[in-house]
């Protein structure tokens, strides 16, 4: 596979959050805020980029048989460091985003790229496949932040990653016309529902046209 | 040849040097943050000072940190510190942690003037969307509030959202009982029976264990069945029965004297505050004074608007009540 198509496949049409639909516990629940979105789409960057490079280098020494609990013992340990990491660097951060930090260990994203894929290809496409898998990922995660603290909030507050500190508001619509459902459970569900609806349209769209296109193509004598 | 090493060898041993590898990495790791995670608590402590009781920034203020006696140690409070101002007390504030849903909790909590002062959370495990939401609510709900207030933080009854509230409010109560009373322990308390049977508290009560028979199904058992009597007039028999309410190890006294029902007291139980424990602190004054012969104990429309725990709680005392009533009746006969 081409190294350009390993990248964008977990960006796009496998894109883990609106396309496979994995991962979705810390999608609807720290996309609250566009900080914290980005807070864990970082960590899972790194963890799937960690996890999938030293797999893929342990691939041909893991055992058939006992490959899921090697690869959940790497995965669990990659992420333990990552959490002791952000508890020391970004605390804030690791208490804005509570359990769902330690809960990276069994996010299907990670599990999933290793088995089907670190397991089966080299370190540098594994690394590629990881990077376009977690960047898809944090992509997914701060699109539905966005219109979550968009509409719930009625804008965006930044604060520090690393201090929690306040940094900005941006007050887009007035508090008073905010609609607080969305950064709740039941508007995280609504919101993920339409943008991955809107989404899915816009990419079955893009797909109906490039077969036209082949098929008009094809009529014209494959000119 | 080579002998290869049998699969029930070579695949355990492989996971374990995987696993050791990673302790390994893990403790490296742990080795190198460990400081820094402790300074990152030490500072979100001392923000958490200044906010709580509204200092500013460079005040000159002495912290003397007191004493804690056992009550405040078993319920999670790590240290106490009475913030002073040219020698005057401005506020008390507890460090305390203890486990809610998830464990490792770690709060403060502070008053002033007779009053709560604020709340902050140092660090937390809380499943941000159930527990934290509750936790980012305690501030505005305590702050001004005066100490002695019964402090009743809001639960949901399917998630751990209530465990972290009930584990919460209690060590709350606590706080504040230690702060009402000057930092003194406690007085120990009068035993139950002084209240179920309303004996005098200086009285002299000589107990009688009497033996009973009285089964209440599996989950259930009679720790015991006392007579109590003061200069040999009795003043009662006493059931200290546990029971399975909506929690399991809900124990209870129950008192009967002139064949009417005496008095309740709820022991140890871990029924949610403002429901199952709400109901409980009813049962005396519900019950106080009924013929042991009453069907009605805890009617139903004793908080019917809560949820479905607290009807199995009611459904499971009345049980037992009733059972008790009829043993002692029986015995009476």
């Amino acid at each position: 596979m081409k190294k350009r198509k390993i990248f964008t496949a977990g960006l796009f049409e496998n894109n883990a959050a609106f396309m496979l639909f994995l991962g979705l516990c810390p999608t609807l629940a720290v996309t609250t805020s566009l900080v914290s979105a980005f807070g864990m789409g970082i960590a899972v960057l790194v963890t799937v980029i960690i996890t999938n490079v030293a797999i893929s280098l342990l691939r041909k020494y893991i055992p058939n048989e006992i490959r899921i609990p090697v690869l959940i013992v790497i995965i669990a340990s990659t992420v333990t460091i990552i959490e002791l990491l952000m508890q020391a660097y970004m605390f804030d951060l690791s208490q804005t985003l509570g359990v769902y930090l330690s809960l990276i260990v069994v996010n299907c994203v990670i599990l999933g790229r290793a088995e089907a894929f670190a397991m089966k290809n080299g370190p540098v496409d594994s690394a590629l496949d990881a990077i376009g898998t977690g960047l898809g990922f944090l992509g997914g995660l701060l699109l539905l932040a966005f219109f979550r603290e968009l509409l719930g909030t009625g804008g965006f507050t930044f604060t520090s990653l690393t201090t929690g500190n306040h940094l900005y508001t941006l007050q887009i619509i007035p508090k008073e016309y905010a609609f607080s459902l969305f950064v709740d459970a039941p508007g995280a569900f609504i919101m993920f529902g339409l943008l991955a609806a809107g989404i899915n349209y816009v990419i079955k769209l893009h797909q109906a046209n490039k077969i036209k296109r082949a098929a008009k193509l094809a009529a014209e004598g494959g000119k | 040849m080579k002998k290869k090493l049998p699969k029930m060898l070579v695949l355990p041993l492989f996971l374990g040097a995987v696993t050791l590898s990673a302790a390994g990495l893990i403790t490296g790791v742990h080795f190198l943050t460990e400081d820094r995670i402790a300074r990152n608590i030490f500072a979100k402590q001392n923000e958490g000072y200044y906010k709580i009781l509204a200092l500013e920034a460079g005040a000159a203020i002495d912290i003397v940190e007191l004493d804690l006696h056992e009550e405040l140690e078993d319920a999670g409070v790590t240290s106490k510190k009475d913030f002073r101002l040219n020698n005057a007390s401005i506020g008390v504030v507890y460090d305390a942690e203890i486990r809610g849903y998830a464990a490792g909790l770690k709060f403060q909590v502070g008053f002033k003037e007779g009053n709560y002062a604020g709340f902050n959370v140092v660090a937390s495990n809380e499943t941000p969307t159930y527990g934290g939401v509750l936790l980012d609510q305690v501030d505005e709900l305590i702050k001004g509030k005066p100490a002695d207030t019964d402090i009743l933080l809001p639960t949901n009854v399917t998630t751990g959202k209530t465990v972290t509230a009930s584990a919460l409010t209690k060590a709350l109560k606590k706080c504040a009982a230690d702060y009402l009373r000057g930092g003194e322990a406690p007085e120990p308390e009068l035993d139950p029976y002084y209240f179920i049977l309303d004996i005098d508290a200086a009285a002299e009560v000589t107990i009688v264990d009497v033996a009973t028979t009285l089964d209440l199904g599996a989950t259930n058992t009679v720790n015991f069945k006392r007579e109590y009597f003061v200069d040999e007039v009795s003043y009662g028999i006493i059931y200290d029965v546990t029971i399975k309410g909506y929690k399991e190890g809900l124990n209870f006294q129950v008192g009967f004297h002139d064949l009417k029902y005496a008095g309740f007291k709820a022991l140890n139980h871990a029924e949610t505050p403002g429901i199952g424990e709400a109901l409980l602190d009813q049962v005396h004054d519900l019950i106080k004074g009924l013929d042991a012969t009453a069907e009605v104990l805890i009617p139903e429309d004793i908080m019917p608007e809560v949820t479905v725990g607290v009807t199995v709680t009611r459904n499971a005392v009345n049980a037992a009540l009733s059972a008790c009533a009829a043993d002692y009746l029986a015995g009476r006969e």
